[in-house]
């Protein structure tokens, strides 16, 4: 709209032409002020730690009840502020968010304060609980994203500091995430949020579980959640639930905890103790067995879901290297619960070409349909496969040089395939 | 968005901190007031800037004050089960002894019907006892005033306990209200027998073990006024405690039995003018000082200088005459009745 302005101002196009150039395009909706946002947050997250050092400095010429009203006054000053601005049109709630953020940063403050001023040294992680549970009240009660990621920051170090400090972990802290942050991240529609939200939900799950039941636990349930986001991605994708980006997410934090799993199985050296549920017990193995079992039941319910609309009602279509993702967790469950010890060159051997399957079905896959990202993520598959097999299989260099070649070979004869397909579909080369 | 649940959420989070702030108030002004000895060290808290983190006599609760359910937990030894009791709620049951500070007297897992007492948490456990927190082991304040604190700990203030304030509420959450030092501080230098035996020469830096055997028990007068300390004849002032926390009871102090304790008289009491000092030598060769080894069936009490345990620890404890045995003598009013711990040290390493 600007352009034909200036056009018109130029003398380039006449008023009545420039009018009828801006009915072509429809007027512009009311845009989200995304900078004003951002900054606006980061300024608030900024000050309010700035304002928590200030506090740690603890003057002694301010007294007491001094400090305290300081404190109070912030908060609610903050909040009323923000509250007001929240309550009118235009970029104004975009800044009166902000200023929420800052008073849940300055309610946080406050209480780091208290505690410092009462000289309580108490069980210091309840004063990220309460501060994280008053910024996901917060979050919700104004739909806000970014008390959201506080929220979600603060809950993970809530758990971490459980669990590491005080070899506690709290399943309060995962489904605080879950039932917390991942509802409001998908209310948003905030790709951003679900992504830390799940971020820290895998990351308390394994510290959780493994202080529960030890590493072999940790590995099996963080495989099996990485195996339920994958099903919960592709029923994303399948009923779009107007949320796309949300599919992606899912996927990503899915594939992520999936191949990191079948990576680390495909060395033989750890295949049998990442599987052997009977080493290493933690504090409360029944806690993390029903957990791994749950998260296990869950995942094959979302994808026997899956197969009965894709394999029986052929309503959907799943890549077929999907379904690896099920299997290899039956499998590494089923090998787990029988505490099979001296398996770990089947283990190994059956991810190696589990992984070199999927590797090659994405990059054929993309080759197909001209699809950059399946194709790149398929060959950085085959070549993180053939880097671990340097190490530990190919034992000459004659097989390793061998190894190489057929590698090179394969990228270059992808590279032409890939050229001839886009050429034929007319996509640049 | 509802802004009335914003608002609400808003006055949620202040109705928090106001709780917090409150109920500390509330208690610093109705609580049962309380005084508890410490011993001061450093760190600092990144959320809550630097701080004195206090070391109470009661933060070390030996086997034999442990009942109830906290004197099983004694018993655990798999470190596993050692983790789930950590930070365990229990009751530390305290009395006000004759010199107006908290003992105690017993730890539980339940609180008890009545009496002062304090709320802590299971910090670790071992054979030997329970540490437990409080609560109240930091003092914040400011920078320079801790890093003036830790050094007074050190130097002007030596040997010194500080006298905390707390106040306790019904449920036995304890609220710091204030420090200051004890005007009275001990410290003590370990000496030991010359270097006798030659050393190897290919390891020239290697020594032989060389056991303590005498002690240098300094008296430091750190208040503004005089005070007067008893000193009777061979050290009979002070005796050695046992450090529960490093060896239980193993090792117990074991004088003569015939070994009475001297009567106090006039030149035995000795003022020490503000910032003086008052040394004495104890000879820990002599039976007076001589310890037993209880985990040795038939075993008879030994010198320091014979014990090759490296867990071995106490404590020098000058411990100053009843206010009744003095009175009469000159300046007996200026003498401080209140029993006065060295650091720990162990007969092997030295001061701890």
């Amino acid at each position: 709209m600007a352009e034909i302005d200036r056009w018109q101002a130029e003398d380039l196009v006449s008023v009545e032409q420039a009018d009828r150039l801006r009915q072509r395009y429809a007027a512009p909706t009311a845009a989200v002020p995304w900078g004003l946002l951002v900054f606006a947050s980061a300024g608030a997250i900024v000050v309010g730690l700035g304002v928590i050092l200030l506090f740690a400095y603890n003057w002694d010429a301010i007294p007491k009840f001094g400090k305290l009203a300081l404190v109070f006054g912030a908060v609610v000053a903050a909040h009323a502020s923000g509250l007001r601005l929240l309550a009118r049109d235009g970029w104004q709630p975009r800044l009166g968010e902000a200023l929420t953020l800052l008073g849940t940063m300055l309610y946080g403050a406050g209480i780091w304060l208290v505690a410092q001023i009462y000289h309580i040294d108490e069980h210091y992680p309840n004063g990220f609980l309460f501060w994280s549970l008053g910024a996901l009240a917060m979050a919700w009660a104004i739909r806000a994203t970014a008390n959201g990621l506080v929220a979600t920051a603060l809950v993970v170090i809530w758990g971490a500091c459980e669990s590491i400090d005080f070899h506690s972990p709290r399943l309060a802290a995962i489904l605080l995430l879950a039932g917390g942050v991942l509802p409001l991240a998908w209310r948003q529609r905030s790709t951003l949020l679900l992504a830390a939200g799940l971020a820290g939900m895998q990351f308390l799950l394994a510290l959780s579980v493994i202080h529960w039941g030890g590493g072999p636990h940790g590995f099996t349930a963080s495989l099996a959640f990485g195996v339920l986001l994958l099903a919960a991605a592709r029923l994303t994708t399948v009923h779009r639930f107007g949320f796309a980006g949300g599919a992606g997410v899912l996927a990503f934090f899915g594939w992520a905890a999936f191949l990191v799993c079948a990576y680390l199985l495909s060395f033989h050296e750890a295949a049998d103790d990442l599987l052997d549920w009977s080493r290493d017990h933690g504090s409360n193995p029944a806690l993390a067995a029903a957990f791994g079992w749950g998260l296990f039941a869950v995942s094959l319910a979302g994808w026997a879901w899956l197969a009965r609309r894709a394999l029986v009602r052929r309503e959907i279509v799943v890549p077929r290297e999907d379904w690896l993702v099920p299997i290899a967790l039956v499998y590494c469950f089923g090998v787990a619960a029988l505490g099979g010890r001296g398996w770990e060159l089947l283990i190994a051997w059956s991810f190696n070409l589990m992984l070199l399957g999927i590797a090659a079905m994405w990059m054929w896959r993309g080759c197909r349909a001209s699809q950059f990202q399946s194709t790149v993520l398929g060959s950085l598959l085959l070549s993180f496969v053939v880097f671990a097999r340097y190490f530990d299989l190919f034992d000459s260099l004659a097989a390793r040089g061998l190894a190489f070649i057929i590698l090179g070979g394969v990228f270059f004869a992808e590279a032409m395939y890939y050229r001839k397909i886009r050429r034929n579909t007319g996509g640049e080369v | 968005m509802n802004l009335k649940i914003a608002a609400a959420v808003a006055v949620l989070q202040v109705l928090v901190l106001g709780y917090m702030a409150g109920q500390r108030e509330w208690i610093m002004r109705t609580g049962t007031p309380l005084t508890l000895r410490t011993a001061p060290v450093d760190p600092t808290d990144p959320m809550r800037g630097a701080y004195v983190r206090l070391n109470y006599e009661i933060s070390t609760v030996p086997a034999a004050l442990c009942q109830e359910e906290t004197a099983q937990w004694l018993a655990v030894t798999d470190y596993r089960q050692q983790r789930r009791l950590r930070d365990r709620v229990v009751y530390a049951v305290l009395k006000t002894n004759a010199h107006g500070q908290a003992e105690l007297v017993a730890l539980q897992e339940m609180p008890p019907p009545e009496g002062p007492y304090l709320r802590g948490r299971v910090v670790s456990i071992d054979a030997n006892g329970i540490r437990v927190r409080y609560g109240i082991e930091a003092l914040f304040m400011a920078r320079e005033a801790a890093i003036r604190t830790e050094g007074q700990a050190l130097t002007e203030k030596a040997g010194a306990p500080m006298a905390v304030s707390v106040a306790v509420g019904r449920d036995g959450t304890a609220v710091l209200k204030d420090y200051a030092w004890e005007p009275l501080g001990l410290t003590i230098t370990l000496h030991r027998p010359p270097e006798t035996e030659p050393r190897d020469p290919n390891r020239p830096w290697m020594q032989a073990q060389r056991p303590i055997n005498a002690f240098t028990a300094t008296l430091h007068n750190y208040s503004d006024r005089d005070l007067a300390i008893v000193d009777l004849p061979r050290g009979r002032s002070f005796r050695l405690v046992p450090n529960r926390l490093m060896n239980a009871d193993r090792y117990t102090w074991a004088p003569p039995h015939d070994m009475g304790a001297p009567t106090p008289e006039s030149p035995h009491i000795i003022v020490l003018k503000p910032g003086a000092t008052h040394a004495i030598q104890i000879d820990l060769t002599q039976p007076e000082w001589w310890v037993l080894d209880t985990a040795q069936p038939d075993a008879q009490p030994v010198s320091l200088a014979e014990i090759r345990d490296w867990t071995a620890s106490f404590r020098l404890e000058y411990d100053p005459p009843a206010a009744e045995t003095v009175r009469g003598l000159p300046h007996a009013d200026l003498i401080r009745h209140v029993p006065l711990p060295s650091r720990a040290f162990s007969p092997m390493q030295g001061i701890d």
